[in-house]
């Protein structure tokens, strides 16, 4: 079943490439070179799309990389969001009270190590889903009946999760999710939509450490050996709330064996996203200050009215 | 409609950033009739936009890159795959083997150097090029990313999308810009595993092709797409890197060494720029008593708006890169009005080949910087 609508290549199937082991330059492994509790460095940015009511790009600190192999397991993540609307739902819809949100994820086909199709597959729309349910926590839909608003979140890079992977699963695919729940509240903040508090998402994880299991924040898959748990959360920290919970793996209850019980690695999830929040906070200020006394900088700002004759 | 007006605005007028939306005709027509005629963005009708280049930033990729042309915004990626000869249907050797012998270095001439008897040998190849025989470069743009309100996420591949994948692939095509020789993965047996009585000869074969998937996202839609996304292709093909590969006659199956010193870079022939334009005519209603008769103005490297407002639109694909004084033009489409005659057609190429000197200053800076 080819897609008519684009160009599909040969008409046999092509493979991605297989290497030999490498003999010169094994993959050294990446050791985590920051504080269990520091998070990784957080690029953000506003307003990279004109013609959109808001927009957001954001994007990891990136781990140095290496040059010298074809091969790359050294990714991060990086996303771009773009919402449209608050706009008027079409006139073949039936009365909605409350604004319609709704929020897609898409991967570019070069998001992964190996080359994903243009369809959208059930990873995308699970982790759409799981980013509609968050926001949903987060706007007061109330403000505007009869309306819908579109969020499009686009991974242009994933970050790899084993060394042979080629789908983005398990801490990658959490980390995606809170970088896309980050980037869009971003982006709604941008579009200037009313909002509870300014939603925030942060992952935290217990590792394998040395003797005993060790609890870290904003975990790096590749960073880690063995990652035994791991949690996400979308908080909003001025009132206390989690709107969004997502835990992989086993933790205890109490804490007894392992010594980590869940609730101490939620604990350590809310507070990555306080620190993903500070950030965005940040950037809107930054954002605002600049486009002087926060009137909304339309697309259009930068032309000089001309006297019309119409 | 006084009501829209906020009480708040001292000023009951309408917000300049709105008359795009309300009337783009009678706006460009307010600001081209000045003197000398400026565009909304105070650019000039010939004046395109700024480049903004970025290469190599994606890890997953053989090459990548990111275009910025004003609002404009597009990432692209390239990625290799093996295609198997065994995996073509009704595969024709169209190199009998004594003649070919492509294990011997060869000469990575471009287009406009070196002797000409091979540079013909090389063109000839056009009609039957593996490359557009078996669709080994296939580049897909997706515009619903959410780039503009025109183009909602979640979509299928709009008309304007598919449209553009196509003019690619055929500027690809007619352009020749990959060689088909950069994409061959041939295995030439060992001399002495030759018996001509059980008719193995050790002549090189040819084992599999490379693909090259080009993907490109629209992240940002500003007007001249077309433009931004063949820039974008091309900066990414230059940063392309071919891992170097072999034919394994024992597991029959191609391998490749992962070492960047190893790999190679494609060798593309020469640098097609397209420039799109636009005419815009004046509506009738926005002219009124204004005493000229049938204004239009051409528009080089249109914006979004502007891309609305004018109904004839067209593209010149010009390599100024012969070296002779004399330009290449590859590729001339118009449609949608009758106001350019030849005499501008001629003059757009001048302009064209401008944007072909914007564009080689900013592709030499961006790569001498990766």
């Amino acid at each position: 079943m080819s897609d008519r609508r684009r160009l599909n290549g040969p008409a046999g199937t092509t493979s991605p490439p297989v290497f030999t082991p490498s003999t010169g330059s094994a993959i050294s492994p990446q050791y985590r070179s920051r504080k269990p509790n520091e998070l990784r460095k957080i690029f953000l940015q506003t307003g990279v799309v004109p013609s959109a009511t808001g927009s957001a790009y954001l994007e990891l600190e990136s781990p140095p990389r290496s040059r010298s192999t074809v091969l790359n397991t050294s990714s991060t993540i990086k996303l771009s969001c773009s919402v449209h609307g608050p706009k008027p739902l079409p006139r073949t819809a039936s009365f909605s009270p409350n604004l319609q949100l709704s929020a897609s994820v898409k991967f570019a086909p070069f998001a992964t190590r190996n080359r994903q199709g243009y369809v959208r597959d059930s990873t995308e729309r699970d982790i759409g889903m799981h980013l509609e349910n968050a926001l949903k926590g987060v706007i007061i839909p109330d403000r505007w009946p009869k309306s819908a608003i579109d969020i499009a979140v686009t991974v242009l890079e994933g970050e790899d999760d084993q060394i042979d992977g080629d789908r983005i699963v398990g801490v990658g695919l959490v980390n995606m999710l809170a970088g896309c729940i980050n980037v869009s509240m971003a982006a709604l903040a941008d579009a200037r939509v009313d909002c509870l508090d300014l939603l925030a998402a942060g992952v935290g994880a217990i590792v394998a450490g040395p003797e005993k299991p060790l609890r870290i924040l904003d975990p790096a898959s590749i960073e880690h050996e063995a990652i035994l748990a791991s949690c996400l959360v979308g908080y909003l920290p001025s009132r206390d709330e989690l709107v969004e919970v997502w835990t992989n793996g086993s933790s205890s209850t109490q804490g007894a064996n392992a010594g980590i019980s869940f609730d101490e690695m939620l604990d350590s999830a809310v507070a990555a996203a306080r620190g993903a929040q500070t950030v965005i906070k940040e950037v809107l200020v930054e954002a605002l200050t600049k486009t002087k006394g926060g009137t909304k900088k339309l697309s259009h700002d930068h032309m000089n009215d001309v006297e019309m004759k119409t | 409609m006084p009501s829209i007006i906020s009480p708040l605005s001292p000023d009951p007028s309408v917000p300049a950033s709105a008359m795009p939306l309300i009337s783009p005709n009678a706006l460009l027509y307010a600001h081209l009739k000045q003197s000398p005629p400026r565009r909304p963005s105070s650019r000039t009708p010939s004046e395109p936009r700024p480049i903004q280049l970025n290469v190599g930033s994606l890890a997953h990729c053989n090459g990548s890159s990111l275009v910025k042309i004003g609002a404009t915004t597009i990432v692209c990626g390239v990625r290799a795959e093996i295609l198997p000869v065994t995996e073509i249907p009704s595969f024709r050797i169209t190199k009998a083997g004594a003649s070919y012998t492509p294990t011997a270095p060869v000469v990575r001439d471009t287009r406009y150097q070196g002797d000409t008897e091979k540079d013909n040998k090389e063109e000839d190849e056009g009609e039957y090029s593996p490359i557009s025989l078996y669709n080994l470069v296939v580049p897909n743009i997706e515009l619903a990313t959410g780039c503009s309100p025109r183009h909602p996420a979640n979509a299928a591949p709009s008309t304007e999308a598919q449209s553009i994948s196509q003019r690619l692939l055929s500027l690809l095509h007619t352009s020749q810009l990959v060689r088909s020789s950069d994409l061959e993965i041939i295995y030439t047996p060992p001399a002495q595993a030759e018996d001509l009585e059980l008719g193995i000869d050790t002549d090189p074969q040819l084992k599999a092709y490379w693909t090259l998937y080009v993907d490109m996202m629209c992240i940002s839609h500003g007007g001249s797409v077309f433009d931004a996304a063949w820039l974008a292709l091309y900066a990414a093909l230059k940063d392309t890197i071919i891992p170097k590969s072999w034919w394994d006659a024992d597991l029959e199956q191609v391998l490749c060494s992962a070492e960047v010193a190893d790999a190679r870079k494609l060798s593309l022939r020469g640098i097609p720029v397209p420039s799109s334009f636009g005419v815009f005519v004046p509506e009738k209603r926005v002219l009124g008593q204004d005493g000229h008769q049938d204004p239009y103005w051409v528009l080089m490297d249109t914006d979004g708006f502007e891309e609305e407002a004018c109904a004839e639109t067209g593209c010149i694909t010009v390599d100024a890169g012969g070296g002779k004084g004399s330009s290449l033009i590859l590729r001339i489409e118009k449609n949608g009005g009758s106001n350019v005659g030849v005499e501008e057609m001629v003059n757009m190429v001048t302009l064209a080949e401008r944007r072909w000197q914007q564009w080689k200053t900013v592709l030499d800076a961006a790569l001498s910087n990766s």
